[in-house]
This record gives structure tokens, sequence and C-alpha cells, in this order.
């Protein structure tokens, strides 16, 4: 059974110069009225405090729906991902041009493996 | 252990559920594993790509220095909705744009052959097919003039020149089908933990049932 929710949300993005200019050349680019843009590009100068607060401020504007994250910068931000449990905005990690994917380093998956443990049901 | 029979009854069926929990999780599992795969090899292309139009156009000729922010509007969006399942509900994300058929429409309007002076000899005929054509035509302008008014954003490959490289073209296509792989991972990925937490209630529910049998 489905119910209508909210219509017209943004996609947010986390990553390296080609994934963000990748997923803008897809549509996903917008400001919103303060001038603060749905994407970071992330690059070797970019501390992990940034990366923190970017995060942050994604998830706490209401008109993001997904943020997606290049899976070598989630890894730098683990600790404030592992905390993120609400189900809006989701995460998704993905990979990028110079690292491949790892499911065993993905929060979701992590915590889905804990689903049959004894130490869940606690 | 034996349990009274209203508690063995709600005890079986809370073991039925559970196993359809577990079932329905495998499923979803099964599912995010040939999405993410469909997702990383289209990414991969994607990548690939950029990296070609680059090439060909030069270093610096796809970087951050081309996004125009102040025609930066969003043409990709996503619904959210919750669909309920196993008395827990679960947050669905859907991708309402790039709208690719309507582009393919415009084109096609724009490649089809226009309307023709064709002559017939009955007065009657020609009559009802102006009469047709007018209507057409109305409805046309309408369809028009929503289309434009919906249509505000500009293209973003348009950043990076008029001519651009087919593979840069291609690339973004690569992208726009990311977008839909990501939402649809990302529902997957919000019904497992969705059914995570039914499973975990029924759990509770089960051992409380067993405790009280044991009591008794």
């Amino acid at each position: 059974m489905t119910h209508s929710a909210k219509s017209g949300k943004l996609l947010a993005v986390i990553g390296d110069e080609d994934t963000c200019t990748g997923f803008l050349l897809g549509g996903i680019g917008e400001l919103n009225k303060h001038r603060h843009p749905n994407f970071m590009v992330v690059d070797k100068s970019t501390s992990v405090s940034e990366i923190e607060d970017c995060f942050n401020a994604f998830k706490s504007r209401d008109e993001i729906a997904i943020i997606l994250i290049n899976q070598n910068v989630a890894e730098e931000i683990r600790h404030v991902l592992d905390a993120h449990t609400d189900p809006t905005p989701a995460v998704l990690e993905i990979p990028s041009k110079d690292h491949p994917y790892d499911a065993n380093k993905d929060s979701i998956l992590r915590r889905a493996k804990g689903m049959f443990s004894a130490e869940d049901l606690r | 252990m034996t349990m009274p029979e209203n508690v063995a009854s709600e005890y079986h069926e809370v073991c039925g559920e559970l196993d359809n929990i577990t079932l329905k999780v495998f499923d979803v599992l099964s599912q995010l594993n040939e999405t993410r795969q469909s997702l990383e090899s289209t990414l991969k292309d994607g990548y690939f790509l950029m990296s070609k139009a680059r090439y060909s156009m030069g270093n610096k000729s796809v970087s951050t220095v081309q996004y125009n922010e102040k025609e930066m509007v969003a043409s990709a969006l996503v619904d959210v909705y919750t669909e309920s399942m196993f008395d827990t509900d679960a947050f669905k994300f859907e991708l309402t744009g790039p709208n690719d058929t309507t582009t393919a429409e415009i084109d096609k309007e724009k490649t089809a052959v226009r309307k023709r002076n064709i002559k017939s000899t009955v007065d009657d005929v020609t009559r009802g097919i102006e009469e047709l054509n007018v209507k057409k035509d109305e409805s046309d302008l309408k369809s028009k003039e929503s289309k434009s008014n919906d249509d505000n954003t500009v293209d973003p490959i348009k950043w990076f020149g008029v001519l651009v490289p087919q593979a840069l073209k291609q690339s973004q296509a690569c992208f726009k089908k990311v977008l839909t792989s990501s939402c649809e991972i990302s529902s997957l990925q919000n019904e497992l933990m969705a059914l995570k937490h039914a499973y975990k209630d029924k759990m509770k529910q089960k051992m409380s049932l067993q405790a009280n049998s044991a009591e008794t």
C-alpha cells in the first residue's frame, strides 16, 4: 500500500570533480534561495571537517531526498554516516573513478549484516 | 514445552511472519546486488566517456570552471512516498526527470512533415478536415504553452560549449541512467532497513511469547 508524499525533491552529491561534473550533467544541480549549491567538489585540499559540515548541511535541508557520496570520501566521515539512521535523506555510497565500490565498507549493508545476530536483538 | 492453544497459534503466526520477512530480505538483497552492479558498470562507462571527451576538448574544458551557477536549475527531481510493509513504513524514491520522452517528442515534432495544401474534390470533406485541424492546432498550442512553462531549465551540456563531442553526450546519458539506478538502490536500502525493524519487532514478540509460556 502506498501513500502520497512530497514531490520534487533534490539529489545532492559529495565527490570528486568527475563525479560532480557527471551528476550535474545529469541535471541534479541547483542553488537554493540562499545560493547554497547541492553539490560539493572534494579535492586533495578539502579537510575532513569541511566534508562533515557539508554533509550535515545537506542532511538538514528539507528539499534534499538523496545524498550521493563517493565511497572514499564516505570513509573519511564514516562516524557521521554510521550515526545517520533516518530514512530521509537516504545516503548512497557510489564508486569514484579511482576507487572501486567495496560492499564491506557500506554503512547500510553493514547494518543489514547484523540483522540476524543475537546482539542486534537486545 | 507446552503452550496454551491460543498462545501456540499466535506463536506460529509470528514464526510464519518471521519466515516471510527473512525471505523478503533475501529478495531485496539480491535486487540490491543486481542494481548495484548495473549502477557500477554505467558509472564506469560515464567516467570513461567523460575522460574521452576531456581528451578531445582539452584538459581544462571539462571541469568545475565550466559550471554555470546562474542557470543552475535541477531538471532531475525525486518524488518521495511511503510504502507500508509488515506493519512498518519504508520510504521510496522515484525519479521524475530528466524527461527524455518530451525531448524525443519535441524532436519528432521538429522533423515531422508539415501540413500541406492538398486539393480535394469534395468540399464537405475539406471543411471537415479544416475543422479538425483548427481543433488540433488549438490543442497543440495549449500543450506547447504548458511545455514552455515547465521547460525553464537549460541543458547542462551547454555549459561546456555548443558543439560538444559525442563522448560527452554519451557520458551525460550514462549519468542520467545512474540517477534512476540511484533512486532504486536508495528505495531498496530503505526497504531493507524497514524489514530489519519489522524483524526485530517480531523477534521480540516471539521471545515474549516464549517467556510467557515458560512462566505458565
